[in-house]
This record gives structure tokens, sequence and C-alpha cells, in this order.
């Protein structure tokens, strides 16, 4: 159980690479804090950082207040868990779990114990003597689970262990994983790709892009108030529709314009001393698909958006509507982003909305979209930070 | 009708691969077969000759021993006229102790060279590499001059030290790619396991167990076939190997063939029973698919 404590860490690689850049991080005894980035913007090199398995550019990485730069990795008993398992191939899960006890010189009859606990615990009791090769998938991730706990260590660090299981195993393991963290009480750092998995998972989860820490917070503050564009747009699935806009402000009244279509500057993005944007400001418009409803005889105060429906796609307990609409979309870098929407057809930006089941909306039908405009965000042009002022961070 | 003329008609159709399939299978054997038979003739004409008698031998040196022809004064002269047992056990201890080292401090260097960021790194594979190219023969003179400043003329080790650097560039280089094959998480998993480094290397020294042996068996060969290093540099009675003790029945004036078949035939054993075991080692270690 422990405390860790990452300051200014960076990483470049002897080929010159900035894998990691000045990342501020830490994480309580006890806590389970989620990493999340798309691949290769330095999540595992940040892990194998702390591990120790990697230099420190920059920056001091603490252990319950201890300076661990210098140590090695077993002095930093750190236990952790790759994505491809890496299990000995060569040795029976017995040794395989066994083999930190091991060197670490624990009496054989307490290791036996540890390594049969640590095995029930994860219903491996019955698989000691096979190896490797005889497991399936889930029970080699097991495994590489066993080896992690049965040191009982200072931390636990997971890089993707769920990324090479099936869909329906991963939900599975990732609710074993968080009751296994729970019952330990030890520290864990899990890193994942998968905004989803960040999500579920993480009373914390930070967010990293190109090595550069986005937004540290809990899974409801990163949806409902992303510092910036990335953030906004990596977190939330299916995700945030993002258009080019400009405010229009007059001494009474702001407006929000993107495209052809407009709604009042909400009061939240307004200055603390009540004035609006400024005019003429560039802004990046992010609305998620939940806030756009069907127009009906409840909701005519809200702003209107005209649409067109190219696609729905029916999910049973909602309908996502794939529809164009008259303005520019923007381009985000995160791949993410760019398969939750629709190439633009017919000159239209792609805008997805989720609707009621009972909506029925028909393809090739234009319609009218009523847009829960106090919850949009705006994003400054050239920044892609947040504009929502009055947030002290 | 319609339906049972139609209904031969797929096994005819497919015959034809078929056909090209089995012609390509015995196109393989063929030349695999005549591989063998290029590679074996001569072998199997130095044991059946062995076992003849010395006009037999050269009356006819294509027919099987019979029991007319049939003598074993050959291996007669080399048990017992000669010190044969100490040329095998010389020749056994030098083969084993080079390839013994050979694969272990070829393991270590490989070790290194793949796993650690060095300055140099490259340089000093490309060093080790060159030694492949060059024979080690033409420094023979060097060598000579070393050994005798060593007072290890006319000693075991004079061989085993030449043998092992004559099997290091290869063995270096093989290994190195066997290294790499091994998965970096792997290396790290141990590393986080607590492991030093020396662990590390055992750790990884099961998983590239196929590339010892191929190292084992590229070595072994030519250090047990070996005539040269061994008349230069330790031709006394006593450390004389197998090869060069049968040269000496390739006298100036006379050529004892009986026995030098013999002992030729006697010294093929020991290779590949040796052979046999590392080639097994090797297959072994392909088979278990111990990198995954
Ligand atoms: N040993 C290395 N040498 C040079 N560059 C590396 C090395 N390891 C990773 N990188 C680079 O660093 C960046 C971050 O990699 P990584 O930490 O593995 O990303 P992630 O785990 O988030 O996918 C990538 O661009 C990758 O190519
Ligand atoms: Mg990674």
């Amino acid at each position: 159980m422990s405390e860790l404590r990452l300051s200014g860490i960076s990483k470049v690689y002897p080929n010159g690479l900035r894998a990691v850049s000045d990342v501020d991080m830490d994480i309580a005894d006890g806590e389970l804090l989620v990493l999340v980035g798309p691949s290769g913007c330095g999540k595992s090199t940040l892990l194998r950082m702390i591990a120790g398995l990697e230099d420190i550019t920059e920056g001091v990485i603490e252990i319950d207040g201890r300076v661990v730069n210098a140590e090695s990795p077993r002095e930093r008993d750190i236990a952790m868990v790759f994505q491809n398992y890496a299990l000995y191939p060569h040795m029976t899960v017995r040794k395989n779990i066994g083999y930190s006890l091991r060197l670490g010189r624990v009496p054989k009859n307490e290791a036996t114990q540890r390594i049969e606990d640590t095995a029930a615990m994860l219903e491996l009791s019955d698989l000691l003597d096979r190896k490797p090769p005889a497991l399936s998938g889930g029970q080699r991730q097991r495994v590489a689970m066993g080896r992690a706990i049965v040191r009982s260590p200072a931390a636990f660090l997971m890089d993707e262990p769920l990324s090479n299981l099936d869909a329906r195993l991963r939900v599975q393991m990732r609710a074993e994983i968080i009751r296994l963290q729970r019952n330990l009480g030890t520290t864990t750092v899990y890193v994942t790709h998968d905004q989803v998995e960040a999500m579920t998972m993480g009373s914390r989860v930070a967010v990293l892009r190109d090595g550069l820490l986005q937004q540290v917070d809990s899974p409801q503050v990163l949806y409902d108030h992303p510092d910036n564009l990335f953030v906004a747009a990596f977190i939330g699935s299916p995700s945030m529709n993002l258009y080019q806009g400009h405010i229009e402000s007059t001494s009474t009244a702001a407006r929000v314009v993107f495209g052809a279509h407009s709604f009042p500057l909400p009061d939240q993005w307004t200055q603390r001393d009540g004035s609006g944007g400024d005019d003429g400001q560039e802004v990046i418009v992010g609305i998620r698909p939940e806030w756009l409803v069907e127009q009906t005889r409840d909701n005519t105060d809200l702003p209107s958006l005209r649409v067109r429906v190219e696609l729905v796609e029916s999910l049973g307990s909602e309908l996502v509507a794939h529809t164009t609409i008259d303005a520019v979309s923007v381009e985000s870098d995160t791949p993410e982003l760019a398969e939750g929407h629709v190439a633009d057809s017919g000159g239209g930006a792609a805008c997805l909305a989720r609707l009621s089941p009972r909506s029925r909306v028909a393809v090739g039908e234009t319609i009218e979209l009523a847009i829960d405009h106090p919850s949009v965000h705006l994003f400054d042009a050239e920044t892609e930070r947040s504009l929502r002022p009055g947030r002290d961070r | 009708m319609n339906t049972a003329t139609s209904a031969p008609a797929p096994p005819n159709r497919i015959s034809p691969t078929k056909r090209r399939i089995h012609f390509g299978r015995w196109g393989v054997h063929a030349v695999l077969l005549s591989y063998s038979m290029l590679a074996l003739g001569p072998t199997l004409l130095i044991i059946m000759n062995s076992l003849k008698s010395r006009r037999a031998i050269f009356d006819d040196a294509f027919s099987l021993p019979t029991a007319d022809t049939f003598d074993l004064v050959g291996y007669d002269t080399v048990l017992n006229g000669s010190s044969f047992d100490v040329y095998f056990r010389n020749s056994f201890i030098v083969t084993v102790a080079s390839v013994l080292l050979v694969v272990f401090f070829s393991a270590m260097a490989a070790f290194a060279l793949a796993e650690y960021d060095f300055k140099g790194n490259t340089l000093l594979a490309l060093y080790l590499a060159i030694g492949i190219m060059i024979p080690i023969r033409l420094g023979t003179v060097s060598i000579l001059k070393l050994m005798v400043s060593l007072s290890l003329i006319n000693t075991l080790w004079a061989l085993i030290l030449v043998y092992t650097a004559m099997g290091l560039p290869l063995g270096v280089f093989l290994m190195t790619q066997f290294m790499r094959q091994v998965p970096r998480e792997l290396k790290s998993a141990a590393r986080v396991d607590g492991a030093n480094e020396y662990r590390v290397f055992g750790l990884v020294l099961p998983l590239v167990r196929p590339g010892m042996a191929a190292v084992a068996v590229f070595t072994m060969l030519p250090v047990w076939n070996d005539l040269w290093f061994p008349l230069i540099l330790a031709p006394a009675e006593n450390t004389r190997t197998v090869t060069l003790g049968a040269s000496a029945f390739l006298g100036q004036f006379e050529r004892n063939w009986n026995a030098l078949l013999a002992a030729l035939t006697l010294a093929m054993v020991p290779i590949i029973l040796l052979y046999v075991i590392f080639s097994r080692q090797f297959l072994r270690g392909l088979t278990e698919g111990a990198i995954k």
C-alpha cells in the first residue's frame, strides 16, 4: 500500500522521440487511477518509468515520499501486468505465480500457501500444474494477475491487461479486477486505450495525449466539463458532434452561430461580469448526441436544428440517427472520433443524435431536432481549451 | 439421367490438382534422396570397406563385405595397436569443452547485444560478424606464437581456446537472432518480479534452446573434424585427436587403408551421437513453441 507521486515526468527516447512530457500526477493510497489515451500517446512508457523499466529523462517519481528514480524494479516493489501477459512459457502456472517469491527468498511453506491462496482467489487452483501454452486467453490473463497479486506489492501497474480478450470476457474480467482491487486495497494504475473501459473502471481518470496529460478527474467531470477539445472528443460514445462557429454578441444578447444554425449563448458560458463572449470570436461548438432530441410540444422553447436523416441505427434501448446539417464539422485527430462520424454527404456536416427508441424518424426525412443548448460545450478555436468561465483549476 | 451423368464429374475435375501435388511431392523426394545418396555414399563406402580385407578393398571397393572378404584387421590395428582410446578421449574433451564454451559465451554476448542499448552496440555486432567471414587459420602463425609464449603447446587447452574463438562469431550471430525473438515484455516481467540481470539471462536461456542447439551443431562438426590445429598446436602423442591419429595411418611411404578406414568409421560414431542429442533438443525446442 502506497502513495505514488509523479512530478514533471518526461521521457525522451534515445532516438529523440519525446514520448512523455512533463506529467504531474498523484495517486492516493489504495486508489485505482485509470490512464487513458489513444495508442502511441505514451501510456506504456509512463507505466514502464513508474515500474523502473525505463530511465526517467526528467522529473521525480516518489513512492510514499521516497524518491525512486535510481531504484531498480526489484527495489521499488511494484507489480506489473502486461498486455500480452508475458507469462514464462516454460514454467507451470505454479512456478509463474511463485517466481517472484522464489527470487525474494520467501520460505517454501509460506510461498506454497500464498500461491495456493492466490490461485483460489482467481479460480486457478485446478490449473496450477499446466503450462501457459495450454491455457485459454482468459486463464492466462488471470495467471498474469496472480503473479502480481501474490507478491502483495506496493502498487499494481496494469498495461491494457484486457485488450487481448474478446468483448464478453473483457466485461467480466473488468468487473473482477475492480472487485480484486477493492478487496486488496492496493494502489493501482490501470492503462487502457478504450475510453469506455476507462469510464467504467476509474474513480479518477487521467487522459493522456501525445505524452501530455490533458485532464485528471472523475469520469462524470470529464464527461460534463472537459477542459479541452481533445478530452471532449475522446470521452463519450458515440462521440461529441463538433462544428466550427463564432459568437455574435450585441449589447443585449449573445448568440452562438454555426453554419446555418444558431442558439442563444447559455448563461453558463457568459463571463462572471455578465458580458457575453467577444463579438466574432471563433469557437468550436460541441454537442453530444444525447443533447439532441426530437422537437415536441414540451420543448418548443429550445432552439431547433434542421437535419436530414441519412441512416438510423436501432440499438433497442436507443436509436442513433446519423444525420447531416448545414455546418462545417471539426476533424479531430483521434481515430475514436472519426469512427463515430458518417462521411460528409452532400455538403453537410455529419451530426449524430441519440433519440428515443420510439421515435419514428425515417431515412431521407428532414426533421427538426431540439438542442439542449445549456449543455452545449464551447471551445476556443485557437487554443482548443474550454471557454467555460469560472472553473478554477 | 441428367444427374447420373453429371455426378462423377467433380472427382474428375479435382484430380489434376491432386496429380500435381503428387508430382510435387515426388519431385521433392527425388531431390532429397539424390542429395542424401551423394552425402551418404562416401560414408557408406568407408564403413563398408573398413570391414574388408586389404585385397578386397582394392579388388572391388564398391562391393559389400562377404564371408570371404570380411576382415576386422583394421579395427584390430586401431584398437589394439595404437592409443586410439587416448585420441578419442582428447577429441571428446576438446569438442565438448569448445561447444559448451561457445554456446555459453555466445548466449551471453548475444543477450547483451540484443537487450542493451549501449554506444557502439551495432559496431560491436558487426565486428563480431566479420569473424564469420575471415577464417581463423589465417592467424595460425600468430596463434602458434601466442600458444608458445603461453606454454600451451601440446595441451588440450590450446585447442579448446582456439576452437572457442573459431566458433564464437557464428555463435554470437545466430544467438543474437534468437535472443531478439524473446518478447521484451517477458524480460520486463522478470525484472518487475525482482530478477537481476543474471536471473533474466537465466530465464531467457531455456527459451532460446533451439538456438543453442543450432550453435552447438554448427560448432561441433568443424571442431571434431579439424586436422589443422591439432597438427600444429598439439601433435604430441598424448594430446592427439582422432583425426590426427587417423592421419598417422596415411604414412609417407605406406598407407594402412584398413586401419585408416576403421579409424574413420569409429570417429563417426561419437559425432553422430552428439548430433542426435543436440538435434533432438533443437526439435523439442521448436515443437514446444518455447517462444510465443
Ligand atoms: N524503446 C523505444 N524507443 C523509441 N521510441 C519508442 C520506444 N518505445 C516506444 N516508443 C515510442 O513512444 C511513443 C509512445 O509509445 P507507448 O508508450 O508504447 O504508447 P502507448 O502505450 O500509449 O500506446 C510511440 O510513438 C512509440 O513509437
Ligand atoms: Mg502501450
